[in-house]
């Protein structure tokens, strides 16, 4: 299918334990088509998060493979991963993981500086997406000086900084109160439209996981 | 600035890193101090070695070319013979030595008189900058020879300007080769010099060339040699190689290190040495820096995870951790050779107060610190280094932690 931009093949994870393995996932399978909004949803342990990191290559699975647009990512040298990383990929976790040290526009410019664009670019491409979330006035906070949404929504911006042809999050509106998460949720679907991306949600919130046009599930490491 | 060099100046200096701030001021005052020690120690060791060389070259010129052959040129013919082999040239002064026993007041000690021809000396001698006390004048007396002598046989035989002293001199005695007959001679101090070195200035005594030869009974005008200066000090030893290749078996000529070959050898065997016995305390010094490193690494995983998942390389983030060790060493450094500076100053203030040099066991009498620039760059490339290799290990760990390993530490 000439869509299909990201698809994983027999994934699996497991970690030792000392004598025994712990399986994680097994032999999972898996597409996304381009601008495709797609929902992973499953009980606790269950491998969404694992599932969602090894698809981001953030971790890298115990057998099997991750192809991009016909690429296998895993056989990719660090220096070409990353960039690739950083190119083609944003990430939006549970907790913001925003640099304690740094202010939100310059949190939001990191991936463009670690790109090697310019001070004047990055803040340029930074700002624009700091207007978009409604933190124009927050831009010189730092992230012990903002609200858990402002923060989520800081996450979000920095995560579309490349302008990525993935966006990746993990329990996005986890650590949220409803109506931040509310917020949260709708602003997602609209960043999709808005930037043309593929959608990939790991969520518990069934509300949530309603507004995806594909939900699918993992128990016990397989789809269900 | 570079990103990664921002990156790591602003993690350097984080709040986040007090632990590590602490820890870091630690390893780096005891990088501060290595360094100090070591610039300190180069600035003693280069200063002895250009005060010995100052003092030899004042006192004995930048070349000395002996008359050993039967056949005596004038010092008018030699000068006209160096100056076409050797353009450099700017002073000749003919010499003549004569050792001897001084005798004053009950007291002996054994002297060297070196005569010096009084129109020329100054184009070669740096001996006027020496005299402490009196003058380098040589006037004409009744019944005594003027003299000007060294500092250390001044304060040993306590004589002073105005003094008047014997030199007994051996001499060939024609009736009995196998005897010597004396020859005393009186002579009367006209001045002071600190000549630099302490065995210089226990035994030498300055007149004029034509006292010399009468002393020393020597006939038709004849001398030692020539003293030689030339433009740069540095090309005597060049020069000296030459002009012995050419000027032919008939003179013996050596330069102003070949005068103290051993001492100045040892000068340089003991720099090095020192320098590389001092660079131990750097490389512990830097074994606490790597320590502060690792902490620091250690502290960071979540940050150092968030930063590869927004694509920063392996490469890239072993830059942003050597960086903050070579920054941490660079800021040792230049404390380090500041404080070291300092220690210089008050070295020389406590050298001038309380004569911190004994000249019996240093054979200077005190040291002009001289810091020099290759001693610098040495110290600067050595400690710049030991702090990059120091933060390797640190810098591979936290390069090498997966993104999601460095996230799960939140």
């Amino acid at each position: 299918m000439s869509d299909v931009i990201l698809s994983a093949h027999k994934i699996s994870k497991s970690f030792d334990q000392g004598t025994s393995s712990l399986h994680i996932l097994k032999d999972v399978d898996f597409e996304l088509k381009s601008g495709e909004a797609l929902c992973i949803v499953g009980a606790s342990g269950a491998g969404k998060s694992t599932f969602l990191h090894i698809l981001g290559t953030l971790d890298r699975p115990s057998s099997g493979n991750v192809i991009f647009e016909g690429r296998s990512l895993f056989t990719m040298p660090d220096e070409e991963l990353s960039l690739f990383r950083n190119e083609k990929m944003g990430f939006v976790f549970q907790f913001h993981h925003l640099l304690a040290e740094f202010t939100a526009l310059e949190n939001v410019m990191m991936p463009a500086r670690i790109a090697g664009l310019s001070v004047e670019e990055s803040k340029e491409s930074a700002m624009k997406l700091l207007v978009q979330m409604g933190l124009e006035s927050r831009k010189d906070h730092f992230p012990n000086q903002l609200s858990g949404g402002e923060l989520q929504r800081t996450a979000i911006a920095r995560a579309l900084v490349r302008k990525p042809k993935i966006l990746f999050a993990d329990e996005p509106t986890g650590n949220l109160d409803s109506a931040n998460g509310a917020i949260i949720q709708d602003l997602f679907f609209h960043l999709k439209e808005t930037f043309g991306l593929a959608l990939v949600v790991v969520t518990h919130d069934p509300n949530f996981a309603k507004k995806f046009g594909r939900v699918m599930r993992l128990a016990d490491g397989h789809w269900v | 600035m570079s990103f990664q060099l921002w990156l790591a100046l602003r993690m350097l200096w984080a709040k986040k890193s007090r632990l590590f701030r602490l820890s870091t001021m630690i390893s780096l005052s005891g990088l501060t101090i290595g360094v100090a020690i070591l610039t300190v120690s180069m600035a003693v060791v280069s200063g002895f070695e250009t005060t010995l060389q100052r003092s030899v070259a004042d006192v004995t010129g930048h070349v000395q070319l002996l008359v050993k052959g039967a056949n005596h040129p004038s010092a008018a013919e030699l000068e006209a013979r160096v100056r076409t082999l050797e353009p450099s040239l700017i002073g000749i002064t003919a010499f003549a030595l004569i050792e001897g026993v001084l005798a004053h007041q009950g007291k002996l000690s054994g002297v060297i008189v070196q005569g010096f021809d009084p129109a020329t000396v100054d184009d070669v001698l740096n001996l006027k900058k020496r005299i402490i006390e009196g003058e380098l004048k040589f006037p004409a007396l009744e019944n005594e020879i003027p003299a000007v002598i060294g500092v250390g046989l001044s304060k040993n035989m306590a004589l002073k300007i105005g003094d008047t002293f014997r030199v007994v001199i051996p001499l060939k005695n024609d009736m009995d080769p196998t005897k010597f007959r004396r020859k005393v001679s009186v002579l009367k101090v006209q001045g002071i010099l600190d000549l630099g070195k302490h065995d210089y200035n226990q035994r030498m005594i300055l007149t004029p060339l034509a006292a010399v030869q009468q002393m020393a009974e020597i006939d038709g005008g004849r001398f030692n040699g020539v003293l030689l200066k030339f433009e740069d000090i540095n090309q005597a030893r060049e020069i000296s190689t030459r002009l012995s290749f050419t000027l032919g078996s008939g003179f013996g000529v050596r330069d102003w290190r070949e005068t103290n070959e051993n001492l100045f050898e040892a000068v340089q065997i003991e720099k090095v040495v020192i320098f590389f016995v001092i660079l131990i305390i750097i490389f512990a010094a830097a074994f606490n820096v790597a320590s502060s490193l690792y902490i620091n690494v250690v502290k960071r995983y979540p940050e150092i995870g968030l930063l590869k998942s927004l694509g920063l390389s392996q490469r890239q983030m072993m830059n942003v951790f050597s960086i903050q060790g070579i920054v941490i060493g660079a800021v040792g450094l230049v404390l380090g050779i500041l404080l070291g500076l300092l220690l210089c100053a008050l070295f020389s203030w406590f050298e001038l107060s309380l004569g911190l040099v004994s000249g019996e066991i240093y054979k200077i009498d005190r040291i002009d610190l001289d810091l020099r620039i290759f001693d610098v760059l040495s110290i600067a490339v050595a400690t710049l280094l030991i702090s990059y290799l120091a933060t390797l290990a640190p810098a591979l760990r936290g390069s090498k932690l997966s993104p999601i390993e460095g996230l799960r530490h939140e």
